[in-house]
């Protein structure tokens, strides 16, 4: 009991003052029920009466009835009440998850022609509803993939620009206080998650680079034409010579630039140099397979982005994400198996891993977004502090007071004969 | 825990300044139906040193020791004496001034001075010698003899020195059996509460009238529904009642009881009774004293 009453806040503490009213009525109801003291010759004739009864006289007078303990019982809930107590909420029930939608069309302008893009404009809509709800800003856990969580009055302004990474899966996210900022909803996506979306007209602009061309949605239809710059690669020196010259004819199949610099490569190709290495096999499905060593990943190290496509149970011996690979190996002796087969496997983990070209959207992210900007009703963060809990005190207060002040009022029954209170 | 210490309402007494006015005119009245009575009348009037005024035909049914058997003889028709009490007669007035006479308001003993002063202005203007007793908590009653030529004031000073206090009541002034030698009729004036019946006929001895006037509060009579805290005055108990319909009307017959008992024991000594509530002005409250 003294951790569930630790746990309460009031919503409107100054109404604790009404905890007086039912003081002063109890004082009232004191004072009025005080015998009238009155100096009278004939107690002897009073005496005679109590005799004759053989009822006592006694302080019973002074006891309030019990339907004026009803009341101030009744009273005193009600201030309660009206005073709002609720569970405070854990830490871990008011972080609000807030889910920014950094593609490339959340950063085209909403309009052709105007400044504000939509991703300013479904921020700003979120901002004004958890002041609304008056979320605070230790409250507001910020993420969008790719990115470190940050948890903050508002995102990071490096967030203002589109995240370089493929588009997030657009699943049916069903977690309590989850709130989606974008550009638009999908079916359904909504089921326990509140949104913003801003909604946006159509952006034209290139939608594709690929080999020195580059197609361009006008608005109507799609033109092609040259490039205007390509994307770039960098590759790690310490990565083995095989895997080196697989990734080099990759790069040069796909038109892109190697730099010497790692900042700034839509597609960096690195070696992962660990403490222990050890000779390592990878088969692929039986269809090629090399033999040399490697520092394999540790199980900590062993992220969600890493691809797997060799066979499970064996050591990890690269891993993927978006604009990076990560090659284990530090010596293939031995290549086996079909080499053509080898290249299509690394060519395709090559073309998911690298990022798009800067400037490029997506031809359905250029496309319009009906309607108008709307912010679906944060019900599940609703929901969440409903179920947190499920009936609240002031209402359960409410009808304690009320059940009291009717056990106030409804008058008595008495059984038929029973004798009724006469005096003292 | 004791309670406070409770103050009386009407502890005392004060007669207001038109007081004098009010005595002179009862005087007045009494004066003219003094000298109107006639024939021996009630009882309480007949008894030795009577003065003769007159005499008036006899009506059937009339004491025959009245007839003037002289006229009789000498008219052949029936005169009666009409008469008047004679000066010299001594009367004590007995005044209750113990602590449940401050009971009220109106107060007890504030009426119950008027009425004495009322009593000792006429028995004074009836040239009888009148003396006022007062109850007191020392062994004797406190005692004043009015006298006519020194006028009101002094009576009235006596008067406003009584204070209803302590336990000593009329019971304590009747025991004092010599200070009403002299007296030919005595007015006990008091709540009776303390008053013993065979006190007041052993009082009554001889040619000696008495006469008692009761009087109580209005509380008294009808002490109301409520809850209260009953307090003597004069033993300091106090009783705490919730006081309901039922309540009242077994202390309405209680106390109709007690006050019936009186009158028929008072009938049948031929003592003059009276109940009344201190809510009459003392012209009422007198009144039936004089007609007896």
């Amino acid at each position: 009991m003294p951790a569930f009453l630790a746990s309460l806040v009031w919503s409107r503490p100054s109404a604790l003052w009404l905890l007086a009213l039912p003081l002063v009525l109890f004082f009232a109801l004191r004072k009025r029920d005080l015998p009238l003291v009155r100096a009278i010759g004939t107690l002897g004739l009073w005496r005679e009466l109590l005799v004759d009864r053989s009822v006592p006289s006694g302080n019973s007078a002074r006891r309030l009835p019990p339907r004026a303990w009803w009341l101030i019982a009744a009273l005193a809930v009600g201030a309660f009440a009206v005073a709002g107590p609720h569970r405070k909420q854990a830490p871990t029930q008011s972080i609000w998850e807030l889910e920014v939608d950094r593609s490339p069309s959340m950063f085209l302008a909403l309009a052709p022609g105007e400044a504000q893009t939509r991703y300013e404009l479904a921020l700003e809509m979120a901002l004004a509803e958890l002041a609304r709800l008056r979320v605070p800003a230790e409250a507001r856990r910020w993420t969008s993939p790719g990115e470190a969580a940050h948890i903050g009055e508002r995102p990071p302004d490096s967030w203002r620009e589109a995240a370089r990474t493929p588009a997030p899966e657009l699943a049916v996210l069903t977690s309590s206080q989850r709130i989606r900022i974008s550009d638009h909803f999908e079916p359904g996506q909504l089921l326990a998650l509140g949104g913003v979306a801003s909604a946006g007209a159509a952006a034209p602009g290139v939608i594709s680079i690929h080999e020195g061309r580059e197609v361009l949605w006008d608005g109507a239809r799609l033109v092609a034409g040259d490039a205007a710059r390509a994307r770039t690669l960098w590759i790690d020196e310490r990565v083995p010579e095989v895997l080196r010259t697989l990734v080099e004819l990759w790069a040069s199949e796909r038109e892109l630039f190697l730099q010497e610099e790692r900042s700034g490569a839509d597609l960096a190709f690195e070696a992962w140099i660990g403490a222990e290495s050890r000779e390592a096999t990878l088969s692929a499905r039986g269809a090629w397979s090399a033999v040399g060593e490697a520092f394999p990943f540790d199980a900590a190290n062993s992220a969600a982005e890493v691809l797997q496509s060799a066979n499970s149970g064996e050591p990890l011996l690269w891993k993927s994400s978006p604009g990076t690979l990560t090659c284990a190996w530090s010596r293939i002796d031995r290549l086996e198996g079909d080499p053509a087969s080898m290249a299509l496997e690394w060519g395709e983990l090559l073309d998911r891993a690298i990022l798009p070209a800067r400037g490029v959207v997506a031809f359905a992210e250029r496309q319009a977004v009906a309607g108008e900007p709307r912010l679906e009703e944060f019900r599940a963060a609703q929901s969440a502090t409903a179920r947190a809990s499920e009936v609240p005190p002031a209402a359960l207060l409410s009808l304690l007071s009320l059940v009291l002040a009717l056990v106030a009022f409804v008058p008595r029954f008495r059984l038929r004969g029973a004798p009724g209170r006469v005096a003292v | 825990m004791n309670s406070p210490r409770r103050v009386l309402p009407s502890a005392e007494v004060r007669f207001e300044p038109d007081f004098a006015a009010r005595l002179a005119a009862l005087q007045g009245r009494w004066a003219g139906l003094f000298l109107r009575r006639e024939g021996a009348g009630p009882a309480a009037w007949r008894g030795p040193g009577e003065d003769l005024v007159g005499f008036r035909p006899y009506r059937p049914g009339e004491d025959l020791r009245q007839l003037d058997w002289n006229l009789l003889a000498r008219l052949d028709k029936p005169f009666v004496r009409v008469t008047r009490r004679e000066a010299g007669e001594n009367w004590m007035i007995a005044l209750d001034a113990s602590a449940s006479m401050g009971v009220g308001p109106p107060g007890k003993l504030q009426r119950g001075a008027e009425c004495a002063a009322a009593l000792a202005c006429l028995g004074a203007r009836q040239g009888h010698s009148v003396r006022v007793l007062l109850s007191s908590e020392t062994s004797t009653p406190r005692e004043f003899l009015f006298r006519v030529r020194q006028g009101l004031t002094p009576l009235f000073q006596f008067l406003e020195g009584a204070r209803a206090e302590g336990r000593a009541g009329l019971q304590s002034v009747l025991s004092s059996a010599p200070l009403f030698r002299e007296a030919s009729r005595v007015f006990c004036v008091g709540d009776l509460l303390d008053v013993r019946l065979e006190s007041v006929v052993a009082l009554k001895r001889g040619a000696r009238e008495v006469s008692l006037l009761q009087l109580l509060a209005p509380i008294e009579f009808d002490p109301g529904l409520g809850n209260f805290e009953w307090w003597d005055p004069e033993s300091d108990e106090r009783l705490r009642l919730q006081v309901g319909a039922a309540d009242l009307s077994r202390y309405h017959a209680l106390l109709d009881q007690r006050l019936e008992s009186w009158r028929v024991s008072a009938a049948a000594h031929r003592i003059p009774f009276t109940c009344r509530s201190t809510v009459d002005e003392f012209e009422t409250l007198v009144s039936p004293l004089l007609r007896g």
